[in-house]
């Protein structure tokens, strides 16, 4: 068999040359394009960090669903026609306007809504919470007046904005609504918490690019911004773990995400400060506040780690005095060790003013921390993590406070 | 995967696919803001027709009364098309690697964070692949970006293209063959 195939039906060079890449084509095709061009697939698969800027897609994203409401609300927006052909000159003009009409183009779609009877449009979007059909325009909104304005006006009116969707969270977490319907509201809110994180972090200055006061004051707005998410995040979570809605397993990753997003900016935002090269008194104590904050944090999650191995835990609802015990996981007891070790390095640190170390060891302190939490929250023992938050609070203060001072 | 109910599920399909219908268009016509323009251009295009068909109450239906059982090939449908329209009346190539600047993919590589050399070889890799890539013909262009960036199916890909799964099968390879033999030479 084989010699009748290594012979070709025809005599010619050519012919017997053909039929040995038939052959060779004939055995490549029994493999896979994967398995015959590995080497060429990986390098493909690089191109995969191809991405789009992350404000586009979330500014976009804003600007269709507030579209789509449009289109269902038609009717009531009828007279609004003229003022959204605008809107979509606006939005063909956005991404080339020169830089002296963007005051114009912004100030005059705002008067012409106004003016174009989209006033009581404008006025229910303003005052609309998420669920609300107007709501994706209120975000559209906020941020084309964010695009129009610069200085000291724009760190104001950023602020404005994360306070109000920080509210927004809240009312709706102690809003009277269906489960479903509360947790559809509270994704919508976090979602666009989560763009303006991602928005704050790409404020932050380039470390080693040139420092001014705008520079410094930059890192301390979005330094604060993220910690007043991070506390209303922590805060609804605890609200949300004793209800059903806390179920929401999709709500809940959201909220991980932003929690996440928030302490990374925190973390950025404190190594843009400790790479400033020359530090006042009131910078260093500045570093050191930040850095306390972040260390209450950690304090925390290793009290509530220390209490579950210990399997003492108390219900919250002091109408029942339901103790709930976990078995003793050996990995948490050593890492809330290691924990510990981690934050005594970091009080030496700060001693010593080592900021760039302290930080790299909390950094350290966050993934134990955070790999401790996990563990705990996959043993699927939701009931486990209702503490005694007061107890808790009290003690981290407490030590935080301590590590300070020394 | 599911069809399109209603306005949320089509804001789930632009979570899921905008990064991969930005990183087709953008290889296809190779400016940054081009690829944003057209990308807005596929979900909005995309919107209004299922909407129209939704107002008819017969459901997820196109214009011969046929579902529109997937989404995501459909998307990418509409991206093909508009590519082709924009270069209609652009009257434009697709773009050469002499026009796009050094800096184009190294900011778009998302960790700015990694070591400068590290970033600084990655760019030059990514940069000679892309440079292979846009030497091939549209056809292979678009099966490659397909299959092994946007991780489509086979049979997507023939929905998309019109072809049997066979002909995309033998059209993959091709295009592999070809890409394998272009990197070789730079």
């Amino acid at each position: 068999m084989r010699k009748a195939l290594a012979r070709p039906l025809c005599g010619t060079r050519e012919m017997r040359m053909r039929s040995c890449e038939l052959r060779l084509h004939l055995m490549n095709l029994n493999k896979t394009p994967e398995q015959s061009f590995s080497g060429t697939i990986r390098k493909i698969k690089l191109l995969k960090t191809v991405k789009p800027q992350e404000e586009w897609v979330a500014l976009f994203r804003a600007n269709l669903a507030m579209r789509i409401k449009i289109e269902q609300k038609r009717e009531l927006l009828a007279g609004d026609t003229a003022v959204f052909r605008n809107l979509s000159l606006f939005w063909k003009a956005f991404w080339r306007p020169k830089h002296y009409l963007r005051v114009v183009y912004a100030a005059s779609l705002t008067v012409a809504l106004f003016l174009l009877g989209g006033g009581v449009t404008v006025w229910a979007a303003m005052k609309s919470l998420p669920g609300s059909a107007f709501y994706p325009l209120k975000i559209v909104l906020e941020n084309m007046r964010l695009y129009a304005t610069s200085g000291e006006s724009r760190y104001t009116l950023q602020s404005e904005m994360t306070s109000r969707r920080l509210e927004e969270l809240k009312t709706v977490v102690n809003s009277g609504d269906s489960l479903e319907s509360k947790a559809e509201k509270l994704e919508t809110v976090v979602q666009h918490i989560q763009q303006q994180l991602i928005a704050d972090k790409k404020q932050l200055p380039v470390i080693g690019v040139g420092e001014t006061e705008n520079s410094i004051k930059t890192i301390k707005e979005v330094s604060q911004r993220a910690e007043q998410v991070k506390k209303t995040i922590n805060e609804v979570k605890e609200s949300l773990a004793v209800s059903e809605t806390g179920n929401n397993l999709n709500l809940n990753e959201k909220l991980a995400e932003v929690s996440a997003t928030a302490e990374k900016t925190s973390f950025q935002a404190l190594e843009t400060l400790i790479a400033k090269t020359e530090k006042t008194d009131v910078e260093r104590q500045d570093i050191l506040a930040k850095f306390g904050n972040l260390i209450q944090e950690k304090e925390k999650s290793i009290i509530v780690i220390d209490k579950i191995t210990d399997g003492k835990i108390s219900a919250i609802n002091q109408a029942t005095t339901t103790v709930y015990k976990l078995p003793i996981n050996a990995v948490l007891v050593n890492q809330a060790d290691e924990a510990r070790l981690l934050l005594e390095r970091i009080e030496n640190d700060l001693k010593e003013e080592d900021f760039v170390s302290a930080l790299q060891t909390l950094r350290a302190l966050n993934e134990i921390v955070k790999g401790a939490e996990a563990i705990v929250q996959n043993s699927g023992n939701k009931e486990a993590l209702i503490i005694d938050q007061a107890a808790v609070n009290l003690a981290a203060t407490t030590s935080a406070e301590t590590l300070i001072e020394k | 995967m599911n069809l399109i109910k209603n306005e949320k599920d089509f804001l789930q399909l632009y979570d899921e696919y905008v990064e991969k219908i930005y990183r087709y268009i953008f290889f296809r016509v190779g400016s940054e803001e081009l690829a944003r323009d057209l990308a807005s251009e596929v979900f909005l295009r995309s919107w209004q027709y299922i909407n129209q068909t939704r107002s008819s109450k017969l459901g997820i239906f196109n214009s011969k009364n046929q579902k529109i059982e997937n989404p995501r090939a459909f998307l990418y449908q509409v991206a093909r098309n508009l590519i082709v329209d924009n270069y209609r009346q652009k009257e434009i190539l697709p773009i050469s690697l002499e026009e796009i600047a050094d800096t184009q993919i190294a900011d778009k590589i998302a960790d700015k964070k990694n070591d400068p050399r590290e970033l600084a070889d990655k760019s030059l890799e990514i940069e000679i692949v892309k440079n292979a890539l846009t030497k091939l013909n549209e056809d292979y262009q678009e099966i490659i970006i397909w299959r092994y960036l946007d991780d489509l199916e086979i049979k997507e890909i023939a929905e998309i293209l019109g072809k049997t799964e066979n002909a995309v099968r033998v059209l993959l390879f091709r295009a592999l063959a070809d890409l394998k033999a272009v990197l070789k030479k730079l």
